[in-house]
């Protein structure tokens, strides 16, 4: 049976990055079966790959066997949450949910961040209660995605410090390069949008403006929440926590994008300002601002968090119906804080006259 | 040996060394036959060092695949007279196991660099919807914003040989070098999909022998 050929498990045809799989000569049952671990010619991950961009409709279910299976490695049953994720039907996070207990540390990872993409309200209890038994990755994990989907929400629930003014990287202007933000073309939106098309964060993305922003040898892709595009948004914004849209990376190798930054919003004690807090996908906070409310627009203002790897930026401008008007972006151009490094694996040395004799 | 030590000293190797560790890179004796005078004549040539650092623990059908796969592009690269010298053995602490898409890659390059002027490349357990991520024609500053490293994932190149993930290794430490991919030639090692013949053609050693990851030749 053939993907190409045989209905109604024809693969869908879409944009994906590169598998090492001829697509064309497999059958749904070898897929199932190299997901179920039945069949090891070629990759599971590649498998559940594949398989989550078919059309079969009950997929779901095989990846909850492979998550649900504590004979799989930890890595295996992680990617099948991660795929599950990716699913966004109810079914799919009822067997997330489900498995908001399992005890290995980065299987509940994979869950969490699952459920963080996808998680409702009844996905928040699930959530809450697997915090408090969850430790290290997973227990961070697990805080984001009640961030996630607060903001989603718009609930009030999860109050997060709001990083203070001195924790900000400092900008040396005579160090700083400006950088370019400006509107995307109607290709590139389109594009951007098909490669973000497997990246569910529950929000639906404004197609007009979309903003391209080129920084060093990156390009950057800035969409906003289609929530937040009329007149009202901004006063939204003042009312309750946002989930304003997304920063998406283009890769160099593939030229798709994928999300690189979500950009959430909490409303602050100064009722005519706002914060802004803009996560990485693992849920590292790094960068933070400000906006503040003036009638129907919002100044802001938002600078770069000392990290591993990190370096200083400035963006100011304002919000206005669902519109960004970009006024200063600036850039160091070297890396601030030092990338953290490897620990050496060290072997016991072997004496060099010894070995000569093993080679030719 | 004179030469031997000379281009052990020209990789920056001193004091007690295993050739078939510092050298080759291997981590379990190798079932193949290693020529040293090939090895020390590619040192002699310009050649490149790699920092392969483990985000995941691999079993040792893992590690043997790594180190045949490490070989297969020692050869491959051999073919336009480009060496791989040094490479040193790594690893960090768990959270970066699988990459979920570029986000991920980009947190791990931009979070973890060997401070040197060896190539990272990172071997995580699987990467989702692609089997390596490179950029092209990678940087060599460290310290800058630009990308610089490769991540290459074990489980999807799994062929309980090492040809894939060698010929994967190969192809995405050939982006970091400057290679673009060759959509039209099925035999090259840059064709988007692997397994493929491995080859590289003249033109492409002459891309990549001008990276400025490439150490010139050793006086041995």
């Amino acid at each position: 049976m053939s993907f190409k050929v045989v209905p109604p498990f024809n693969f869908v045809s879409r944009i994906s990055e590169d598998v090492n799989v001829d697509t064309g000569k497999l059958s749904l049952k070898r897929l199932r079966d190299v997901v179920a671990g039945r069949e090891t010619t070629f990759p599971r991950s590649q498998g559940m790959a594949i398989l989550q961009t078919t059309d079969f409709p009950n997929k779901h279910r095989d990846f909850e066997a492979v998550l649900e299976n504590e004979m799989e490695p930890p890595e295996i049953r992680y990617l099948a949450a991660i795929n599950l994720g990716k699913l966004t039907t109810p079914a799919a996070m009822e067997i997330l949910v489900k498995n908001s207990h399992v005890r290995d540390e980065r299987v509940l990872t994979g869950v969490m961040k699952a459920l963080g993409c996808i998680g409702n309200k009844s996905a928040l209890d699930a959530i809450s209660t697997a915090k408090e038994r969850a430790t290290g990755l997973a227990a961070m994990q697990a805080e984001f995605a009640t961030t996630l989907i607060a903001h989603r929400l718009g609930m009030e629930e999860c109050e997060l410090p709001v990083p203070e003014t001195r924790d900000h990287l400092e900008l040396d202007l005579d160090c700083a390069r400006p950088f370019r933000i400006t509107q995307a073309d109607d290709a590139d939106a389109e594009f951007c949008l098909r490669s973000l098309a497997d990246q569910p964060f529950g929000i639906e993305f404004l197609e007009h403006p979309m903003y391209q922003a080129r920084c060093g040898r990156n390009t950057w892709m800035i969409l906003l929440n289609r929530d937040f595009s009329d007149k009202s948004s901004v006063k939204t914004l003042r009312r309750r926590k946002t989930f304003l849209g997304v920063v998406a990376i283009r890769s160099e190798e593939t030229q798709l994008y994928s999300v690189a930054y979500l950009l959430l919003t909490s409303p602050t004690k100064d009722k005519d300002a706002v914060s802004i807090l803009i996560y990485r996908t693992n849920g590292d906070l790094t960068f933070s601002g400000i906006a503040r409310i003036v009638e129907n627009y919002a100044e802001f203002s938002i600078l770069a968090l000392p990290q591993p790897g990190a370096f200083a930026v400035k963006l100011e401008g304002v919000f206005e119906d669902g519109r960004l008007d970009i006024k200063t972006a600036l850039s160091t151009t070297f890396v601030q804080i030092k990338k953290r490094e490897p620990i050496e694996e060290l072997g016991s040395p072997v004496v060099l006259e010894m070995e000569v004799e093993q080679c030719t | 040996m004179a030469s031997l030590r000379a281009a052990a000293q020209c990789i920056g190797l001193s004091g007690q060394i295993s050739i078939v560790k510092d050298f080759y890179g291997y981590r379990i004796k190798p079932s193949v036959s290693l020529s040293l005078l090939t090895q020390v004549r590619l040192l002699q040539g310009k050649h490149i060092h790699l920092n392969l650092i483990r985000t995941a623990s691999f079993d040792d059908s893992q590690q043997k695949q790594i180190d045949f796969g490490l070989q297969l592009m020692r050869n491959i690269y051999a073919t336009v007279n480009v060496g791989i010298g040094r490479i040193q053995r790594f690893f960090i602490p768990p959270g970066h196991e699988v990459i979920g898409g570029n986000d991920e890659f980009h947190n791990l390059i931009n979070e973890f660099s060997v401070p040197n002027a060896s190539i990272d490349v990172f071997l995580v357990h699987s990467i989702v919807g692609a089997a390596g991520k490179s950029p092209v024609d990678g940087s060599c500053d460290k310290d800058s914003k630009d990308d610089s490293g490769c991540v290459i994932g074990v489980e999807n190149n799994a062929d309980g040989l090492g040809l894939t993930l060698g010929q994967a290794i190969a192809h995405e430490v050939g982006h970091y070098l400057g290679l673009e991919h060759e959509d039209k030639l099925p035999d090259n090692l840059m064709f988007p999909r692997l397994l493929n013949d491995g080859k590289l053609y003249g033109g492409q050693g002459g891309v990549m022998v001008l990276h400025c990851s490439v150490n010139g030749g050793c006086q041995t």
